[in-house]
């Protein structure tokens, strides 16, 4: 509010100096910005000093957690951001430093300035992995990037469970890995200076007990709230740590889980998708899910080892979704020691809870590396939903989606060409389906209509 | 129907339907206090003048049988929509002055419903708008030096969705 009098301003409006509109108390300006997204109110922050200050608790929501000094000076006491100690809900660890000793020395900052945001509810963390080439080198225990991986999850993870937070409300984790191979254009450290490094004891320190864990098979510690949990750990062409192997490594995950979102992709640049060290054998094999997760409605399967004899096991595993994405690689991508897998539908009936589900169409192979079509024609998409709904199997299904992938290495929310179904139940026997084919949006917006 | 009275800032005496008036929580809680009978004797509203006095008894009249708001969700889930309802757009076309009186009586009165309206109306006047038309919009004084401009861009870049 303004000292002003409205009495004076009466008759002049606003060719006053002060605007009217900080005549509003702090409190409504909080219920104003909870109609605004996050651009507005960065535009909004850069109004005027006035502004800023009321709007800075609600913009810094999501605080992007990042290795630069002015940061660093930001958010220490004294700093500009120093206010935001109970407004931050979410917080994203983003090295975007390649060099691994800085890397190192910021995921302990982090941990290190964690206390000072007790309201955390996610969090999201960027890690940089290297080849396994440059990994041998580093002086830092086991020199296979698959325990390297293992550890990183469970170093962010153990270090996490010391604050009171991760056991009251940590709600979302999401983890994206970034594979950093010693060609790319990303990776600044020449080997010798690799070769120089040698670690502080306190990196030591912080990296040991999760790497003794790792090799002593201990359960990763799980927030006991967690709702939503997002592993992506696609590679750049090498392969990383299975997610549902790192899933059923955590203690207790099954109970409170509601979305679990895998990706566990391949970037098709690099021709050599398996490497030497792990046989074509491990993959034909889904890695062991130990619990049952009752709890999770919503799951997406973005896994480039998909095989149809795996679907069933997910139906068993994860009994009650109701939202369900299946996301499979584009035929051409996949090496033909692999070959081409169309999603196996039969599996669906067995989930009975089903609402609303994308699945991929299949293009046809008309010759080696050329495909083309939709292989499942109109009136075959139609027979598969009049199936699911009908014979009362699937009761609750609302929304069938047959998509593909307008390009084939594409984010997950890409923009994809669909068929789409929509099934409406008028009566409790009767059902009327309603199909459509759609480009240009992305799966979660179709799903979601 | 029983009617009340309502005393503005500016000591005008406003007749209202009991029914209307009962929009604002503050009045019904009053009247319930009291034990209803209050046919003689206006309610002040001190912090609200005749002519916002008027404007709410408007919005009032015309929500008069809409059902409860629902009970508050969680603030943390996700934005709300800036829709408004037609008639209500048009109730909320007048100039700033009033606009913000009207939110400061809403809120003062605890009528929730057209607090939402007051703050969604604000909302769209920034949405979508650069920082130079939220000033203009506003008549808010840029008192920021460029060196300091640059600094924000800087740190607005650590906020994500």
């Amino acid at each position: 509010m303004t000292d002003q009098d409205p009495a004076e301003t009466d008759d002049i409006g606003y060719q006053m100096d002060i605007s009217l509109i900080f005549r509003l108390p702090p409190e409504l300006f909080a219920s104003i910005f909870s109609f605004l997204d996050p651009v507005d109110l960065a535009n909004f922050s850069r109004c005027s000093k006035q502004c800023r200050d009321l709007v800075l608790p609600f913009l810094f929501r999501t605080l992007r957690l990042e290795p630069s000094n002015s940061q660093r000076d930001a958010i220490e006491p004294g700093g500009s951001l120093r206010g935001l100690r109970t407004s931050v809900r979410r917080l994203i660890f983003d090295p975007h430093c390649f060099k691994h000793a800085e890397r190192i020395r910021f995921y302990r900052w982090c941990f290190g300035v964690l206390a000072r945001f007790p309201n955390i509810t996610s969090i999201k963390v960027y890690c940089f992995i290297y080849h396994r080439s440059t990994l041998s080198r580093l002086p830092l225990g086991p020199d296979t990037i698959y325990e390297f991986d293992h550890s990183l999850f469970h170093l962010i993870m153990s270090h996490l469970s010391t604050f009171p937070f991760f056991h009251s409300q940590l709600r979302s984790f999401h983890i994206k890995s970034i594979r950093v191979h010693p060609s790319s254009d990303l990776f600044e450290w020449t080997p010798a200076e690799f070769v120089q490094w040698v670690p502080e004891p306190a990196d030591r320190d912080f990296l040991a007990p999760s790497l003794e864990a790792v090799r002593a098979n201990a359960p990763v510690p799980c927030p006991p709230a967690l709702e939503d949990l997002t592993l992506d750990l696609s590679s750049n062409g090498y392969l990383s740590v299975n997610p549902l192997t790192l899933l059923s490594t955590m203690r207790s995950s099954s109970e409170s889980l509601k979305r679990f979102h895998i990706e566990y992709r391949m970037k098709p640049s690099d021709p050599s998708y398996i490497p030497e060290h792990r046989s074509n054998k491990q993959l034909e094999a889904l890695p062991g899910l130990t619990s049952t997760y009752y709890s999770v409605t919503t799951l997406s399967l973005d896994y480039d080892y998909m095989r149809p004899n795996f679907f069933p096991e997910f139906a068993l595993r994860f009994p009650n979704v109701e939202n369900l994405t299946v996301h499979l690689p584009p035929p051409e991508r996949l090496p033909s020691s692999i070959g081409y897998v169309g999603p196996a539908y039969s599996f669906l009936p067995e989930l009975k809870k089903l609402k609303r589900i994308a699945i991929p169409v299949r293009k046809r192979q008309v010759s080696d590396r050329k495909f083309e079509g939709d292989y499942l024609s109109q009136n075959r998409t139609n027979q598969i939903v009049t199936d699911l709904v009908s014979k009362g199997r699937l009761e609750y299904l609302s929304r069938v989606l047959f998509w593909s992938r307008k390009k084939s290495w594409e984010p997950l929310n890409c923009y994809i060409e669909a068929l789409s179904y929509t099934v409406e139940r008028p009566g409790t026997t009767e059902y009327n389906i309603s199909n459509a084919r759609i480009s240009g949006r992305s799966i979660e917006e179709l799903l979601y209509a | 129907m029983s009617t009340i009275k309502l005393l503005s800032s500016d000591n005008a005496e406003l007749a209202v339907d009991k029914e209307v008036a009962e929009r604002s929580i503050l009045i019904k809680n009053m009247l319930e206090d009291v034990g209803g009978d209050m046919s003689d004797q206006a309610i002040p509203i001190p912090n609200v003048n005749e002519a916002v006095l008027r404007k709410v008894i408007e919005w009032c009249e015309h929500h008069k049988s809409d059902p409860p708001p629902p009970a508050d969700e969680d603030s943390d889930s996700r934005k709300k929509s800036t829709d408004i309802e037609e008639w209500d757009q048009k109730f909320m076309q007048v100039d700033q002055e009033m606009l913000f009186e009207i939110i400061l009586a809403a809120n003062y009165l605890d009528i929730k419903p057209l607090l939402d309206v007051g703050c969604k109306t604000v909302a769209n006047m920034i949405k979508g708008k650069s920082p130079e038309e939220i000033r203009k919009t506003f008549n808010i004084q840029n008192d920021f030096t460029p060196e300091e401009e640059d600094q924000i861009r800087r740190e607005n870049e650590w906020a994500e969705e």
